[in-house]
């Protein structure tokens, strides 16, 4: 059940009150679990990101491969962060760095789906990690979905328990139909003037019925009048940039604690086939320290809130990209790809999984970064035990292979959780 | 890459590939998107002022009237997925013949449309008979008011041949994009002003099913080519190419077909100019048989079992068994006899020197020129050109095309979900009529002229895409605005239709934008499309340009009384063009009542309303403390996003 658009209004006289400070009704109810406080932010970085240029070798031969492979956009020693000697980090990810350094985030390299039914179209690949199903397109539900109903651990009283910061639902929500979207809440009223408020009324009354596409309409309206009763301030430690404006929009909905047990953010302009910058400048340079600023400030925000345990945030794209450089000083679509996951009860500040290596040997079909670790490895380390949905082989259906990879001390999370 | 089929119920497989829109575009475009998204934060600010007015919405009265019961959502059990199948929001009641076929077949009643439906003949019948031959003889239908908003300067790409924007856009590289945001807009201006109402509603259906990323190389620069030279009928004096006549929505699917696949656009979009022996790319391969032709609907997964695939005898294929379904092996096939592909555009990786031109071309040398096998039919080696268009042929005439297209047109023109007796009838008369010049003209006649799409009692079960949404707006509202190239307004226009989602020729996917309804429910979109209706409507109300939307001036020459009664049954009347009384009101519907309180809730101070039938001494007044114009525009507002407006 949701707090429907007439239940904020038959309560109105009381919502300033209720509202002061302490969010919408939602922490008045005890927790009934300990994962329905916690939230998964999903950020998909659309295009593929070029993820041999952000974690990247140092040291010995897989550095003279990557040297050779890439004379011309190699990231040089003198603009990289030391992760562990043997890796890298861009130079411009201070903050990707600082929480690293801190513990809180993980790095999985060479993650991708199994050989044979990875795909280097764009959408076909998006649309598989998002379906959480390789090699079928044909799935009819998104992996966060399947998660959202099934999870025992969706509060009853959330207000917006899925969130996407996009004008339609993205893939990964279909079939979930309380999955709430808001793109640019600078324009989210059916009405500019000054009969806003008579207007949203006016379709509550006329959308009050039971199908669907009434729920959508109640659906928004709750969203519009949350928008009227929060303070969502994107706080001005945030960059000023699209993704720091989608993620503090985020991280205000979780400090609102509205119940939102998913969020989705998508960042685009990786797809780099040409001129991506050399010597580890230029406009990837730029692009993944936009990044990492505002992946930092929403973390930051986070922790200042005391809620960076409640929260975890996986970052990936549709593919890595080849291995070496094109003939444009850019890459093309490839394969693996390292993937971050940061939160506060993240056992970061390591890398996870495999690297297969840049040897021309070492290569997946002589190109590509070879896919050492499936994805769902990790979806379902962060499902299981963050989330503590138990139903993984619903989440995940046909998959068979480890349920985890190790990014959570579980003992430690059941401990806090029932404390 | 391998494709299964999906393990647990899928409520709706038959077309169920749909990709997601992204947003992976140049830095350009990001920079846009930044400030658009920068606003937020004012908005969060200002937004807090205007919390206090909540307290004092709730209106004395409201509550007998309406239904206050709670909503709850579907709650799912655990470990189940279930099938959320949307639902259709209720209706007053269905509308009159005419009101339904305009909105069915077209973007909804513009000026005299609905009496001049009905002067069309004695009967429903004859009248739909007699429209539907009208709008199919396109060509004597007078679309001058139209080509006179297409004739403002701005439009000038629209008159460029191919060769003249190859040159151009490409080769000189001016104005890149320049076709392509021309044709954007150009969409809109025909949709909401051509009297060929069936035509634009047929384009958009084909652009969509011939999906391509408009913005994407050699689609921007020829858009306008792709729109005027492979989707719509030929204008006179520019013929298609010899051989492929008919190819055009209202033609040959088999010609319409070959043109498709030879436009540098398609050619591009989906990688078949790369394809080549030693160097494969199946994208082109898959999609002209998944999207194109057979269908999903007639896939039969990667592996299949004995019984999943049956054979067929075609009379093209005299003597020979032909597999009904298709598997990945086929996909694998069709990229080999497609192999050898090019685009004459000056750039050839393998060494040879070639023109700039952007026409089609084949290059035997990259070929795969051996043995072949494609649904159960083989071809010997060597065959060269003319095995691709013997699998073309297969793949036209096939009858899974026959079935996978009526289906699609039967869930455009009737419902998602529409009866399997109907599209297995339109799919005879598609099969039948495979080799005629005016194959598709006939599907469309048949169609429109069922029990089906006669009956009313489906009304509704469409949601209109926010496409549909504002231009059926726009032609309901008696717009006067020409959304053109080189237009601030315009420029706003398209930046706010943005929003919903559905920009024209900006889906990423192959598969076009969806047509089903649980896609266009997500809260987003619809609140971005009513806010596109709120632009058009206030939009120069404050200056002295003329408003885009008269709904001041229709109102005032309209309606000689007016109060909050008055004005609700007018706008429902105008808006809908009908009324559910015996004298065609909407008085004592839950829908007026809800319209005319919104008219007569007094401002804040004063929370009893005014009587329904106050007198509203000067509807253009806009000041304080009535505001009584500002409050007719959200009337209006209104009633374009009733649910008897937002479906079809």
């Amino acid at each position: 059940m949701k707090i429907s658009r007439r239940g904020f209004l038959a309560g109105s006289a009381s919502v300033t009150a209720t509202l002061g400070g302490a969010g919408l009704g939602f922490s008045a109810v005890p927790s009934r679990s300990p994962a329905s406080n916690r939230t998964l932010v999903y950020l998909f970085l659309r295009g593929g990101m070029d993820g041999l240029n952000l974690v990247m070798p140092r040291t010995g031969v897989h550095r003279t491969e990557y040297l050779n492979k890439r004379p011309n956009i190699a990231v040089p020693i003198s603009n990289m962060h030391d992760l562990n000697g043997v890796f890298g980090l861009h130079g411009n990810c201070d903050g990707l760095k600082a929480l690293y350094d801190s513990g809180k985030l993980a790095f999985i390299h060479a993650v991708g789906m199994p050989e044979g039914q990875a795909s280097r179209s764009h959408f076909d690949s998006q649309e598989m990690f998002e379906l959480g199903t390789p090699g079928n397109l044909a799935t009819t539900t998104g992996w966060l979905a399947r998660h959202m109903n099934t999870s025992p651990h969706i509060a009853s009283d959330a207000v917006i328990p899925s969130l996407a910061t996009t004008s339609s639902s993205p893939t990964s929500l279909l079939g979930d139909f309380r999955a709430m979207s808001l793109d640019d809440a600078s324009s989210f009223h059916p009405n500019s003037g000054r009969y806003g408020d008579e207007h949203v009324n006016a379709l509550g009354r006329i959308y009050n019925g039971t199908s669907t596409l009434d729920y959508a309409v109640q659906n928004a309206l709750n969203m519009i009048d949350l928008l009227q009763q929060i303070d969502i301030t994107v706080p001005s430690s945030y960059p000023n940039t699209g993704l720091a404006d989608d993620l503090g929009l985020v991280a205000g909905m979780i400090k609102e604690n509205v119940g939102l047990q998913v969020a989705t953010v998508d960042y685009g302009g990786w797809d780099t086939h040409n001129g991506q910058g050399n010597d580890g400048g230029g406009y990837f340079a730029t692009h993944v320290g936009d990044l990492s600023a505002a992946i930092k400030a929403f973390m930051d925000d986070l922790e200042s809130s005391g809620l960076i345990d409640n929260v975890v945030l996986i970052v990936q794209s549709d593919f890595g990209r080849r291995v070496r450089e094109n003939g444009n000083e850019g890459t093309d679509h490839g394969t693996a790809q390292p993937i971050m996951v940061i939160g506060g009860q993240v056992l970061g500040g390591q890398i996870y999984g495999s690297f297969p290596g840049l040897r021309d040997s070492d290569l997946y079909l002589n190109t590509d970064l070879r896919m050492t670790t499936d994805f769902r490895q990790v979806y379902c380390d962060v499902v299981g035990n963050f989330l503590l949905n138990p139903n993984l082989s619903t989440v995940f259906p046909g998959y068979t292979g480890p349920k985890s990879i190790g990014l959570f001390d579980t003992n430690t999370i059941f401990a806090n959780g029932f404390d | 890459m391998a494709r299964t089929k999906t393990s647990f119920p899928s409520p709706d497989d038959s077309l169920a590939t749909q990709a997601h829109a992204t947003s992976e575009e140049i830095p350009a475009e990001n920079n846009s998107q930044e400030e658009v998204n920068s606003s937020r934060r004012k908005f969060v600010l200002s937004s807090l002022a205007g919390s206090a007015a909540i307290a004092i919405n709730v209106r004395r009265g409201e509550a007998a009237e309406s239904n206050t019961a709670k909503k709850q959502l579907p709650k799912p059990l655990l470990g189940e997925i279930r099938d959320y199948a949307a639902t259709q929001a209720a209706v007053t009641a269905p509308p009159p013949f005419a009101v339904m076929v305009l909105n069915r077949m077209g973007f909804g009643p513009h000026g005299n449309d609905v009496a001049d439906f009905n002067a069309l003949g004695a009967t429903d019948d004859e009248r739909l008979a007699a429209y539907v031959d009208q709008q199919l003889n396109w060509q004597s239908i007078d679309d001058s008011a139209l080509a006179l908003r297409l004739s403002d300067p701005s439009f000038a790409y629209l008159w460029e041949n191919f060769d003249q924007a190859w040159q151009t856009h490409k080769v000189d590289g001016d104005d890149r994009y320049g076709p392509v945001d021309t044709m954007e807009r150009a969409v809109f201006t025909r949709a909401v002003y051509s009297k060929r109402q069936l035509m634009e509603f047929l384009a958009d259906f084909w652009h969509n099913h011939f999906n391509i990323y408009g913005r994407d190389p050699y689609a921007r620069e020829t858009w306008v080519s792709w729109d005027r030279d492979v989707i719509r009928p030929p204008q006179p004096g520019n013929p298609r190419p010899a051989g492929l006549e008919h190819g055009h929505f209202l033609g040959n699917f088999r010609h319409m077909l070959e043109l498709t696949a030879k436009h540098p656009a398609m050619l591009y979009y989906l990688d078949n100019y790369v394809n080549g022996r030693g160097e494969p790319n199946e994208n082109y391969a898959r999609e002209i048989i998944e999207l194109h032709t057979l269908g999903a609907i007639n896939y039969a997964g990667p592996n299949p079992g004995p019984g999943d695939i049956n054979t067929i005898s075609m009379p093209e294929f005299p003597g020979l068994s032909i597999n009904d379904k298709y598997s990945d092996d086929d996909v694998y096939e069709a990229m080999r006899f497609l192999t050898g592909w090019n685009v004459e555009d000056g750039g050839n990786p393998y060494g040879e020197n070639e023109p700039d031109t952007g026409h089609w071309y084949f290059w035997e040398g990259w070929h795969d020129g051996l043995q072949k096998q494609l649904l159960g039919v083989q071809w010997p080696a060597f065959e060269g050109i003319s095995e691709v268009y013997d699998m073309l042929d297969l793949l036209a005439f096939h009858p899974g095309t026959a079935k996978h297209i009526s289906l699609k047109l039967c869930q455009r023109f009737i419902s998602d979900n529409p009866p399997q007796s109907l599209v297995d009838q339109v799919a005879t008369v598609f099969y039948n009529n495979r080799h005629e010049p005016d194959q598709l003209e006939q599907v469309y006649r048949f169609l429109l002229n069922s029990p089906e799409f006669k009956d009313v009692s489906t009304w509704g079960s469409k949601l209109k895409r926010p496409f549909e949404v504002v231009v059926s707006a726009m032609r309901a509202c008696g717009a006067d605005f020409t959304v053109r190239p080189d237009d601030n307004e315009s420029y706003y226009f398209m930046n706010y239709f943005g929003r919903t989602g559905q920009r024209p020729f900006r889906w990423r996917g192959p598969d076009g934008y969806p047509d089903h309804r649980s896609f266009w429910e997500g809260g987003a979109s619809l609140v971005h499309t009513w806010r596109v209706l709120d632009w058009l409507i206030d939009e120069n109300t404050n200056n002295s340009d003329p408003d885009l939307m008269p709904i001041t001036d229709i109102t005032v020459s309209g309606l000689g009384t007016h109060t909050p009664n008055t004005l609700a049954n007018f706008w429902l009347k105008k808006v809908l063009k009908w009324g559910p009384s015996a004298s065609g009101d909407w008085y004592g519907t839950e829908l007026h009542r809800a319209l005319r309180d919104f008219m007569s809730e007094r401002p804040d101070d004063d929370p009893s309303p005014w009587p329904a039938d106050y007198p509203i001494d000067d509807i253009t007044d806009n000041s304080w403390p009535y505001y009584w114009n500002e409050r007719l525009r959200g009337l209006v507002k209104l009633v374009l996003s009733v649910p008897e407006f937002m479906q079809r």
